[in-house]
């Protein structure tokens, strides 16, 4: 805890020392008197060396006498000029000041339509707003009406009508502000008259209307995507609510960001996107799940549309279970935790797929070296109903098939597939509904007598309704269920069948409520039914005589109810939001579990770039997976809480200094945490996982610690755009029951598995031109802690290992550069079909990346060698084509 | 196109690569000792005690502890254990120097170990062990599928009122032939003579050979999942052009009744020992069995001492009589004739051996391996239960 302080304290002097408060005592004095507003500007010109277009307002006899440091002088004389009713408009780094005349930074979508003059938009009306040159009225005009009036309405793609997530809403001084949710619903407060909204999106086109409000009413907006305006001053929207929202430790990518990240076959894949982030770890290459700050691959919440996904990779971990032509983005939390969810002490991977073109039928076909995808998406009923539909599928057969027949590899088998389907109808402007379906099946063999099979199923249901201008509500309800099989016919009549399910049936309701000027609450209830098979064994074949044995299921509760408020007094500097979730778990023996978690995070922003939040969340965990080795396996199961396994527990305190300059082009942030756990499970020596009735027997309960500190540079706008990390963490283990001799460590923490101390990672990628680009990924971390013999003896006829404490070694550093050049489409829209190609090497250095380490005897008995498994140990040049249609 | 990918993907699946690394670190401060055997009653038992040395040691083989055993049941009789000669457990375990007469032992009592380390005087002790009664094993055979191209030898056991859990050990031994008989023995000159030297009948050559392989990987196995106490297994699978099979095959299998802990222990050394390491390999941890060291109990032990008697069977096949071996590709030379006054080269610069003289007159040679079973690295000395004596 003193060092992670000690590294605190460091990072903010040194953020305070480059130069924190743009208007230092040190800047010279600038003083003008009485002068106009002609001079004004030649002025601004001349000392700042910028381009200032001006067009002075004929009737404009002001003038201006102002007195400041360098440093914030063109600021206040700026604001002086709008405070004389000039616009002041910065564009690709210049400035356009006018008054009285609107000037137009792009063409209005549907510029060749037929102009409409000015409309008013009432309370329960919205209209499509996409001309900047117009003034909206919204609401009816009433005499006498003051004060402020809510503006709500939905933000969607241009082109393909598709809901935008987390576009930024807000007046040029961000007095209001708010941010699009997943269905692109937006709602804010605005002073009744004239004012000017914004619209920002990571790499969409700014928007600025002109609205006059009236009353309370409906405003919706479409959005086009940037493509050509490499250089121009585009103010990002994380740029924007960085600084506005008290959370921290969320992280969004974006699908067109993760399809730029190399992978190691070409293919985009978001959760190799979310290992790019800093405090997100991997115990290897090529190995399933992930780590957030310390926690273990089972505590993370892993959601596609609502649903579960309890095994999100195929193929071992070399490809994600999510198809990135479905996948819209995904959203990481690892420290602020909305109090709508639940269920897991780590983290949550929101994953939401697209809802389909409401304008036109598109699609994609992908073509990888392993793996072939498509999707098709469009109208059903135009602007009413959608629909999206995704697969993917491998043909990894064959290769397998050519590996040499001593690899023992040569007869395997390795296949995967899945599927998106999902179907969007919008009932009206104020409800719509939602289905989606996922289901995946993964298939392999190493060897003649057995096989592996796992698949995941989800379902969902979700309906939304806009049940006034200020409150929403979501209802989904679904299913989600995730099964392996094991095929073992090694022994005659030995020979059998054995798996194991878990499913869930769930219902979720959600209000948001905006109330006042400054409170949002979120609130609702959850419940989900567990049922689970922990295993099933049946005879595999004629003349197997194994008896059929089925262990008894598994059911439990889980009922929830939650409650948040986001709260922004006054200005905006201070914001807040706490919450709770009170959950009880409920097994049929009568065991009850209840819990309430907190949620609790604040901000200070010192400038609109400079902002502390810091924040605590407690969360507990009722289902377990049931795994003693490093990586999830396919013959990982859950297991739930019951009478002898309590639920896991954990609470994280963090905070963090965010810091955003070069004219918003630019994030810095600090991050540091303390996160303790409790009644994590891990595994006696010679546990039985697999048919044991008395599984509890074979647990031991530990606890857990983490901290550290994330150090980040995020650009996401401009030719030069991603990230560089640093982070610095640690976690350890502690056995809490004491059994005597066999305790883990003799009772002391060990490391985990996943405490690499050092990690770095950058992702980069940079524009040639709209078309070319090149990108460039690179990961070293401290090598992972492993158990190592440190001792043999002769025993039966070979030599066996003796181990000392547990995970007291480290295997070597890793490190990893990949390097990928892309080439995407023409914009020619006359174009039927649009190719991206990408051609990447993955592993540019051709380090031999230790995975594992590992002794074994050879020639007889009579030798224990050691030996270093490396997954990916050379180059992987790759190609990757992509077609829209 | 096509073929790039394949390459690539070909490429890649071979990228998985493993490789050696060194492990020079040196046994520090940690102690302990590994104690191996069985209390076998109503016969002789066989009992171990080994050193633990660091990973790095390269020495070859194993080296016991000079120790004392000695067997008590729990009505206060005890036999001591002595240096004695080889029994049949040797076959598989290689058990050291002390062994145990426990033939007068009665298996309704229960047991336990007591060793003394002489060069320390540190004393271990087991717990208090039943005794297992001795499964059968109902057959050993063998099946040559000529579908799958595979020789594979199958044993069932059933079991006699113990708990189900059994341990596995193997031997194989199989005799194969050199390529060639060689009839000649051929008496050289000194290298740098012209003298030819000369060619006598030879009356040992080195025709037929011996290899042995015993299993040093831990076998377990349990009956648990079946109707009955009674499992069919595979024991061995090898491609019918393998050279164990090429002339005679024997195996070994011996079984023994273990109780459930001892049968976890067993199987987790395994797991820990020889397949640690893969992608969904367990966690490596230390387990401990039933021995623990009676000055410090903290200190470590391995070993597992359990009660009961190891059964076996073998099974010997003899290709002459089944001729299901068919030879891979193999490197043999042709014979040649070799003229007297070429010998000398033959012999010291080509490495050549004389196998007959033809009918009409003439020398057939050939190189040494194809005449010299041993030096494809077996031995002439048969097992002691051989079939035959080609070893005279």
């Amino acid at each position: 805890m003193k060092s992670t302080r000690t590294i605190l304290s460091i990072a903010l002097l040194l953020l305070s020392m480059t130069g924190l408060n743009a208007a230092r005592p040190q800047d010279p004095p600038l003083d003008v008197k009485r002068i106009n507003s002609d001079s004004l500007v030649s002025f601004l010109r001349k000392e700042y060396n910028e381009t200032i277009y001006f067009r002075k307002d004929e009737k404009d006899v002001s003038t201006f006498t102002i007195s400041e440091n360098k440093g914030a002088f063109m600021e206040k004389a700026l604001n002086e000029l709008r405070e004389m009713g000039y616009t002041v408009y910065l564009y690709n780094g210049e400035y356009f000041i006018y008054r009285g005349r609107l000037i137009y930074s792009t063409l209005p979508y549907d510029y060749f339509a037929k102009a409409v003059e000015t409309e008013t938009l009432l309370e329960d009306e919205s209209t499509l707003a996409t001309f900047q040159n117009k003034i909206y009225e919204i609401g009816d005009r009433k005499e006498g009406r003051t004060g402020k009036a809510f503006v709500h309405g939905y933000v969607r793609d241009a082109v393909s009508g598709e809901p935008i997530l987390g576009a930024a809403v807000h007046t040029p001084d961000g007095s209001a502000y708010a941010v699009t949710d997943a269905y692109g619903f937006y709602r804010l407060q605005l002073p009744v008259g004239d004012n000017v909204l914004k619209f920002n999106g990571y790499s969409l086109e700014e928007l600025e209307l002109n609205l006059k409000v009236n009353d309370d009413g409906g405003l919706d907006v479409t959005m086009k995507e940037m493509i050509t305006t490499l250089t121009g001053a585009v103010v990002s929207a994380e740029g924007v609510s960085h600084h506005r929202d008290s959370r921290m430790g969320i992280e969004k990518v974006r699908m067109n960001t993760i399809r730029k990240i190399p992978t190691a076959f070409g293919e985009a894949d978001v959760l190799k996107a979310v290992l790019t982030l800093p405090g997100v770890k991997t115990v290897g290459e090529a190995s399933s799940g992930y780590n957030v700050r310390g926690g273990s691959v089972d505590q993370n919440l892993i959601l596609m549309n609502d649903g579960t996904i309890f095994n999100p990779s195929h193929m071992f971990g070399i490809f994600s279970a999510f198809n990135p032509d479905i996948v819209s983005e995904m959203e990481l939390y690892k420290s602020s935790i909305p109090a709508e969810f639940g269920g897991r002490i780590s983290s949550v991977l929101d994953v939401r797929s697209k809802e389909g073109n409401s304008k036109k039928i598109s699609g994609t076909l992908g073509l990888g070296l392993l793996t072939s995808s498509f999707s098709l998406e469009g109208p059903i009923i135009k602007d009413k109903t959608t629909f999206v539909l995704g697969g993917r599928t491998t043909y990894s057969d064959w290769m397998l098939g050519l590996l040499p027949e001593n690899s023992g590899y040569s007869g395997g088998s390795a296949s995967f597939y899945d599927v998106n389907f999902g179907l969007s109808h919008k009932f009206n402007e104020k409800n719509d509904i939602h289905a989606n379906v996922y289901a995946s099946s993964d298939r392999f063999s190493f060897s003649s007598d057995t096989t592996f099979h796992y698949s995941n199923f989800n379902a969902s249901l979700k309906l939304r309704s806009q049940l006034s201008g200020n409150l929403t509500m979501s209802a989904v309800t679904g299913v989600d269920s995730y099964g392996n099989i094991l095929d073992d016919h090694t022994f005659g009549n030995g020979a059998y069948t054995m798996n194991t399910d878990v499913n869930q049936a769930y219902g979720k309701l959600i209000f948001s409520h905006q109330v006042g000027d400054h409170h949002k609450f979120g609130y609702g209830a959850q419940g989900i039914y567990y049922l689970m098979n922990p295993g099933t064994m049946t005879p595999y074949g004629e003349e197997s005589t194994v008896v059929p044995v089925t262990l008894d299921q598994e059911t439990a509760i889980e009922a929830s109810l939650f409650l948040s408020d986001s709260w922004t007094p006054g200005s905006g500097k201070l914001a807040f939001e706490y919450g709770t979730r009170m959950n009880m778990f409920l097994v049929p023996s009568g065991t009850k579990y209840p819990s309430a978690d907190l949620r609790l995070s604040g901000k200070y922003s010192f400038r609109d770039n400079f902002s502390f939040k810091a924040g605590l969340n407690t969360m507990h965990q009722n289902i377990h997976m049931i795994t003693n080795s490093a990586s999830i396996s396919p013959m990982d199961t859950w297991k739930l809480s019951d009478d002898r396994i309590r639920p896991q527990s954990g609470w994280q305190a963090a905070s963090g200094l965010y810091w955003t300059i070069a004219d918003n082009k630019l994030d810095l942030s600090v991050e540091g945490y303390w996160k303790e756990m409790e009644h994590y499970l891990d595994y006696k020596s010679g546990a039985q996982l697999s048919m044991n009735p008395n599984l509890a027997d074979d647990l031991v309960e530990t606890q857990g610690k983490a901290y550290g500190v994330e150090l980040m540079a995020r650009k996401n706008i401009g030719k030069l755009n991603g990230w560089i990390s640093y982070t610095w963490a640690r976690t350890f283990l502690r056995e809490t029951e004491d059994r005597g001799a066999d305790t883990i460590n003799g009772g002391d923490w060990y490391r985990a598995a996943h405490d690499k101390p050092h990690d770095f990672k950058m992702v980069g990628n940079y524009k040639f031109t709209h078309r070319y680009s090149m990108s460039v990924n690179i990961d070293y971390s401290t090598g992972r802690p492993v158990t190592i013999p440190i001792a043999k003896y002769w025993y039966e006829g070979g030599w066996r290992l003796a181990y000392s404490e547990r995970n007291g070694r480290r295997i070597p550093d890793y490190f990893r550069m990949d390097l990928a050049f892309n080439v995407d489409p023409s914009h020619y829209l006359k174009q039927l079909t649009h190719m991206t190609v990408t051609f990447g090497v993955y592993n540019v250095t051709g380090r031999k990346n230790a995975y594992s380490i590992f002794y074994t005897s050879s020639g007889g008995g009579t030798n224990i060698n050691g030996y270093k498994i490396s997954v990916f140990a050379t180059q992987i040049p790759y190609i990757n084509l992509n077609m829209k249609f | 196109m096509k073929r790039l990918a394949l390459l690539i993907s070909v490429g890649l699946m071979l990228s998985a690569c493993i490789y050696p690394i060194d492990n020079t670190e040196e046994l520090t401060g940690f102690e302990g000792v590994a104690i191996e055997g069985y209390i076998n009653v109503g016969a002789v038992s066989s009992f171990a005690m080994y050193p633990l040395k660091a990973i790095s040691n390269s020495e070859e083989g194993r080296t016991t502890i000079n120790a004392s055993f000695t067997v008590e049941d729990d009505m206060g009789r005890s036999w001591i254990g002595t240096k004695a000669k080889n029994g049949w457990n040797s076959d598989f375990f290689k058990p050291g120097t002390s062994f145990v007469d426990l033939t007068d032992a009665d298996p309704s009592r229960r047991y336990r170990l007591r060793a003394v380390n002489l060069e320390n005087n540190q004393s271990y002790i087991s717990s208090w062990v039943d005794v297992y009664p001795a499964c059968a094993i109902d057959s050993l055979n063998y099946v040559m599928d000529e579908e799958e191209n595979q020789f594979v030898v199958n044993m069932s056991v059933h079991g006699n009122g113990g708990e189900g859990y059994y341990r596995l050990a193997l031997r194989e031994d199989w005799e194969y032939k050199a390529d060639y008989m060689q009839s000649l023995l051929y008496i050289p000159n000194d290298k740098r003579s012209n003298d030819p030297g000369e060619l006598v009948q030879n009356e040992h050559p080195n025709y037929y050979c011996w290899k042995k392989e015993v299993e040093s990987k831990l076998n377990v196995f349990d009956t648990h999942a079946l109707a009955s106490d009674m499992v069919t297994m595979p024991l061995v699978k090898m491609t019918r052009s393998d050279e164990r099979i090429s002339y005679i095959y024997c195996l070994t299998a011996g079984v023994m009744s273990i109780s459930e802990e001892h049968h976890k222990y067993l199987e987790h050394l395994a797991i820990v020992s020889d397949y640690n390491g893969d992608l969904f390999s367990p966690n490596p941890s230390e387990m401990r069995g039933n021995l623990r060291n009676e000055n410090d109990t903290t200190l470590f032990v391995a070993g597992y001492i359990g009660a009961g008697t190891m059964v076996q069977k073998r099974i010997f096949y003899e290709n002459e009589k089944e001729f299901f071996y068919i030879p891979g590709k193999r490197d043999i030379d042709e014979l040649e004739s070799i003229e007297d006054f070429n010998w000398q080269r033959a012999y010291w610069e080509e490495g050549k051996r004389p196998v007959y003289y033809t009918m009409n007159g003439g020398y057939m040679w050939t190189r040494k391996r194809c005449v010299d079973c041993t030096s494809k690295g077996g031995t002439r000395k048969k097992p002691e239960f051989w079939i035959n004596n080609h070893d005279l």
